[in-house]
């Protein structure tokens, strides 16, 4: 490499143990020994919270973190999604599972064929119902069971994708058993102050509140105290999602005891100005209400909650750029969506296993910068439209979920649903993070009929593919009956 | 029940033949069978046919899946050989080669990609020819193939391939299989179209017979004149003549002589450059220049003096401008083929952009209406495959250190933001430019970047997790693996022997 002399040799990574330890296990794994790591551990008590991840997660795999290490936590619980509840109205459900792909029939997708049958017909209404026994991982968890998912493509349970729910205390301390390096410096603090290069936007040196200096080559931010000493509360290019989730405020608690309800351990259950969120751990269970401080009184809210806390600004949204001269942002000081369907854990791993990808070799990082930033935001849009979707189908009443149906959507969710409304088509891009079938069960869920199905349905022998069809389902049936309770 | 059909398109007029007129016609005739769908197809014998593009990419074999196209009768009637990759001669300096492969180099080590090693490695001198870690490169330079395994128990093992074939005999087999299906050729030539005047749909087109052909859905594969997209719906041509200048060629089959090895092969001349793609029964060759740099006479004399049989044939001057329609799809009109756009046959996109244009309408087949979201959702896909392919072409030529005027200007020109910003981070850093579906995956850019001596000031840091002996222990490793593999390969005509492929020609075609 020309140039030595301006190589990286130090790297600082600052943040709360939750998004911290997940990133230096990874950067302690992969970074060669001459790069020195420091990890400045802020250890400010934070509010209850779990953490849910999928078993498929790319960082748990570039960690070799397997089923059997999450099985050991003490809180690790596992799932197939999370239980929506009321939100196309009061006793109304869905569950949410991620799914790998139903298989075609002669190169046309089910859901395309049970449309052509419900429009001939002429009962488009019925798409759900005929659609309902192909979502085998969302049956499965309804019926209280679980299974791994089978690495045999033939089998039913092949779809299956299963997640892990647990604290964040034991998800920290998880990843923080995965160090197992040397060269690396811990220190307990926070930062207190930065002093920027005047001709240019690098951070030279790091002040912490316990007058220690840190003096890096590149700086990582994970949960946003760096950020904000630099940039303030508010930075610059933070896209805001206020307008399409209008709820305001936060408030979680943790309460002990058994599980509520076997086989349903996370629900998001929809209320008057708000959305409550409850994950089922071994031993205990964490509860997260996000609600309109107009609909819903603070004091309201801890009654709901069961919480004496105070509740906290929610500000969901994400960075335009988040990597800037030499600090990169990730975890919360990067984008910030929330519990429901455990986007920000999705967020970090994704944006841990980016940075890693692109750690800067030289201290002119201009290029790693730019291509994370890149990615980065196809993350952000990504998981944005996913979260939102199920916020813009809702059918509720009340003000504050009315406004979220009513407000104009984001472009690329606005295509997605403008060809699926259309003709069922799912359109996807570059760097899909949800699972295409998903998008599918969650769409038909929750009422979408499309206007006309896919032309090539046409083609088919509507007799055979009944048949077909009743295999498959059969095959299902009879997964989901060998499952233990 | 609730009867639909007044909505569904009932009539297909696809007007021109050719390449892209068949694959599409062969494409609808199976994806709509059983739907009461007309598909008819207007053709000229007059009109020629351009039938240059005979090399192919290896997503045309998906497009032979879904067709059900058993690949060694294709094989036979095409006079088809196997594909591994293109070889590139002196483009980068005079005496420079390198495969563009269909297959990846090396595997990952640890968390770093292959070519991070390699590069780190390289920078001791140590590391040899990057090509001699990619299997379908070995492969190649041995003239040996045999069908890649389905599950290859390693990345060092995964390689795909494509054909070089006659492109007149593949529209034929086409014809014959579309024509199987229902498909009803017309003869004739459009001298009129008729539009509803209400929405500019096309309704009919008139042929010089007097006859009138209307359908719900019109495709245009008329060639480079685009007699529905353009010259009756006027969409405008994104003119791309400055970024890839060359625009004329003249091809020329001849006898074969050398080995027909699994390659096509592209060598850079003064003012473009020259193919040689080698079929069973002959070899296809031809100069694609431009007219600023080099004198038609003076380009065909190169052709014909670098030719390595006796021509079997008169050679073919042909004349394009590289672009794109504004809109490939416009009201209920499809532009298929070179009606559509045409980028230069440097990575034997034609083929494949055509294949693409039938995919995209597969699946955002319309109802009669064309519903504007189909429309838009094709156009972007397309112009989308455009703009990444026009980045890669032009990759080969900005990547120069040659002298000629040609090859200077190429390498002074402004360059595309998207195109400046891959370089850029490919030089720096060796970050490579991936995507989900885009035709040119990394093993692609790889290819062109290092075999045309771009090589990265700097690199994955993570490289250095690894001790140099152990790093060189892998490389070897890999290296020896891949020469194994190839070297137990078949020769690759025997191969198409064996496979029950060579080339059958009239008695094929009588059968």
């Amino acid at each position: 490499m020309s140039g030595g002399e301006q190589r990286v040799r130090r790297i600082a990574l600052f943040g709360q143990s939750h998004e911290l330890w997940p990133v230096a296990a990874l950067l302690a794994r992969e970074l060669p020994s001459a790069i020195e790591l420091i990890v400045v551990e802020d250890i400010e008590a934070v509010e209850p919270a779990a953490v849910t991840i999928r078993l498929d997660d790319p960082l748990l795999g570039r960690l070799g973190i397997g089923v059997e290490d999450l099985r050991a936590t003490d809180s690790g619980l596992f799932a197939l999604g999370v239980d929506l509840r009321d939100w196309t109205g009061d006793g109304s459900r869905f569950f949410h599972a991620g799914s790998g792909s139903l298989p075609a029939i002669e190169d046309v997708a089910i859901h395309q064929i049970l449309l052509r049958a419900a429009l001939t017909y002429d009962q488009p209404e019925r798409l759900a119902y005929l659609y309902q026994p192909f979502r085998l991982p969302a049956r499965i968890a309804e019926a209280g069971k679980f299974a791994l998912q089978s690495g045999d493509p033939r089998s039913p349970l092949s779809l299956l994708r299963p997640t892990v729910q647990m604290d964040t205390d034991d998800y920290a301390a998880l990843f923080r058993s995965r160090l197992g390096r040397n060269a690396m410096q811990i220190v307990q603090a926070k930062p207190k102050v930065q002093q920027i290069a005047s001709e240019s936007d690098r951070i030279n040196r790091v002040v912490l509140d316990n007058d220690l200096v840190i003096e890096a080559d590149f700086y990582i931010d994970v949960s946003g105290a760096l950020s904000e000493a630099l940039y303030g509360h508010a930075p610059q290019d933070w896209q805001t999602l206020a307008d399409g989730l209008v709820f305001d405020r936060l408030l979680s608690a943790e309460r002990t005891g058994p599980p509520n309800g076997v086989g349903r351990p996370a629900a998001a259950r929809a209320l008057d100005g708000g959305l409550l969120l409850t994950t089922a751990l071994r031993n205990r269970t964490i509860s997260e209400l996000i609600f309109a401080s107009g609909e819903i009184a603070d004091e309201a809210a801890q009654k709901l909650v069961g919480s004496d806390a105070q509740p906290r600004p929610f500000d969901p949204g994400y960075l335009g750029h988040p990597w800037q001269g030499n600090l990169a942002r990730l975890g919360g000081a990067a984008a910030r969506f929330g519990l429901f369907l455990s986007a920000d854990s999705l967020a970090l791993h994704r944006q841990a296993v980016m940075l890693a990808d692109h750690l800067p070799a030289r201290l002119d990082m201009d290029v790693e910068a730019r291509e994370y930033n890149r990615r980065h935001l196809l993350l952000a849009e990504h998981i944005r439209d996913g979260m939102q979707l199920p916020f813009v189908l809702n059918q509720r009443t009340d003000a504050a979920w009315s406004a979220m149906r009513e407000h104009p959507l984001p472009e690329s969710l606005a295509i997605r649903l403008d060809q699926f409304r259309s003709r069922g088509r799912l359109v996807t891009f570059e760097g899909e993070i949800w699972d295409e079938q998903s998008w599918i069960d969650l769409l038909i869920g929750f009422g979408v009929v499309p206007e006309r199905h896919d032309p090539m349905a046409r083609s088919l022998d509507m007799a055979i593919m009944a048949r077909r069809l009743k295999k498959l389902a059969g095959a299902f049936d009879q997964a989901l009956a060998s499952l233990p309770v | 029940m609730k009867d639909r059909s007044e909505q569904f398109v009932r009539e297909i007029v696809i007007v021109g033949g050719g390449t892209a007129g068949w694959m599409t016609a062969a494409a609808l005739s199976h994806k709509l069978a059983g739907t009461d769908t007309a598909i008819r197809l207007i053709e000229s014998a007059e009109i020629g046919t351009v039938g240059v593009g005979e090399a192919t990419l290896p997503q045309i074999r998906e497009y032979n899946r879904l067709l059900g196209i058993d690949e060694a009768e294709l094989m036979a009637r095409t006079s088809a050989t196997i594909k591994l990759g293109i070889e590139f001669r002196d483009w980068g300096r005079a005496g420079d080669h390198y495969i563009h492969p269909f297959g990846v180099h090396g595997e990952p080590i640890g968390a770093a990609d292959f070519h991070q090693h390699w590069v780190r490695e390289n920078a001791t001198g140590q590391a040899g020819d990057f090509g001699s870690y990619c299997l379908a490169i070995v492969a190649a330079r041995q003239g040996r193939f045999d069908l890649p395994p389905d599950n290859p128990a390693s990345l060092l093992n995964a390689y795909t391939y494509a054909y070089q074939f006659d492109a007149s005999l593949f529209a034929a087999f086409l014809a014959d299989y579309a024509k199987e299906r229902g498909v009803d050729r017309i003869e004739g030539k459009v001298v009129a179209v008729d539009r509803v005047a209400e929405n500019g749909f096309i309704q009919s087109v008139t042929l010089a017979s007097g006859e009138k052909v209307s359908g719900d859905l019109f495709v245009d594969c008329s060639g480079f004149r685009g007699l529905l997209i353009e010259q009756e719906l006027v969409t405008g041509f994104d003119d791309w003549s400055d970024w890839l200048p060359c625009n004329r060629a003249f091809a020329v089959p001849c006898v074969t002589v050398d080995p027909v090895g699994p390659y096509t092969r592209s060598t850079a001349r003064a003012a473009g450059w020259q193919w040689r793609i080698p079929l069973q029964h002959r070899v296809g060759n031809g100069h694609v220049y431009c007219d600023r740099y080099t004198s038609d006479q003076d380009a065909v004399d190169l052709l014909m003096n670098n030719l390595e049989g006796k021509p079997i044939a008169d050679p073919k001057q042909l004349f394009f401008k590289a672009g794109k329609r504004r809109k490939l799809w416009s009201k209920n009109c499809v532009a298929i083929g070179l009606s559509g756009g045409f980028l230069e046959p440097l990575e034997s996109t034609s083929i494949d952009l055509i294949q693409s244009g039938i995919s995209n309408l597969v699946a955002l087949f319309p109802e009669r209406h064309c519903a504007a979201s189909d429309v838009d959702k094709y156009n972007r896909l397309m112009d989308l495959e455009y703009d990444r392919i026009r980045d890669f072409l032009m990759l080969h030529y900005v990547l120069n250190q040659r002298e000629e005027p040609f090859w200077r200007d190429m390498r002074e020109m402004a360059w595309p933001d998207s195109l400046s910003e891959k370089i850029d981070a490919f030089r720096r850093r060796g970050l490579v430019p991936r995507y989900d579906h885009g035709l040119f995956q990394p093993p692609s850019w790889l290819s062109v970047f290092i075999g045309q001596n771009l090589l990265p000031e700097a690199w994955d840091p993570r490289v250095e997790a690894m001790a140099d002996e152990e790093r060189s222990g892998h490389l070897q490793r890999i290296r020896s693996s891949v020469a194994n593999t190839a070297g137990e390969m078949s020769e690759h005509l025997a191969f198409v022997e064996t496979y029950g492929a060579g080339f059958t020609g009239a008695r094929a075609r009588a059968s």
